[in-house]
């Protein structure tokens, strides 16, 4: 029966999808209206039923093993030591560090001098032991360094 | 007994089948019908 259910679910979706794809002008207004209200009610209907069901056969497993695929996603998402995190980390950082770098460099070219410990700062920002990933970002800290440098 | 029919589809639903669903059922049917809502909303 559940089955059977969601067959029939699916099946109205799949026609009311096609339907909310139409272009606006050939979609009947008073129709979209019908559908919304209706799919409200039977959202409605399904809220109650939902409070009185039994959890499926496979249920608890089925959730139980989504709920593990999911935390390892997340952990290897989040990982503070996986390479991407390392990069974005340290890239944002970067950023942050540059553009208050540059509008110090500008206040010094309106002084007309500039002080080379800002080409020493941004140095600091160079990871001695970054990884592959960072290093090949950082070819694009040369080409600012040589605009400092101009 | 509450009921809701697509006339366009000829499909009907009835609380009395619903009740009989389980719970996954009913959550996966209820995902893809908030979707279609959200379609059709925007």
């Amino acid at each position: 029966m559940s089955n059977e259910i969601y067959e029939k679910v699916e099946k109205l979706c799949q026609k009311i999808d096609a339907f909310a794809e139409k272009d606006f002008s050939v979609k009947n207004e008073i129709k979209t209206e019908a559908y919304i209200a209706k799919i409200k009610k039977l959202i409605n209907m399904i809220e109650k039923a939902e409070a009185t069901a039994q959890p499926g056969i496979l249920e608890t497993e089925d959730e139980t093993n989504e709920n593990v695929i999911n935390k390892d996603v997340l952990e290897s998402k989040y990982n503070p030591y996986s390479e991407d995190f390392c990069y974005k980390d340290r890239l944002k950082q970067l950023n942050g560090n540059i553009y208050r770098l540059i509008q110090e460099l500008k206040e010094q070219d309106k002084e007309g001098y500039r002080n080379a410990y800002i080409i020493n700062e941004i140095e600091k920002y160079i990871p001695s032991t970054a990884n592959i990933k960072v290093r090949e970002k950082m070819n694009l800290w040369q080409k600012i360094k040589s605009f400092f440098k101009k | 007994m509450e009921e809701i029919i697509f006339e366009d589809y000829n499909i009907k639903f009835t609380e009395e089948e619903l009740k009989q669903a389980d719970k996954k059922t009913l959550k996966k049917s209820k995902k893809i019908l908030q979707e279609t809502l959200t379609k059709l909303v925007n």
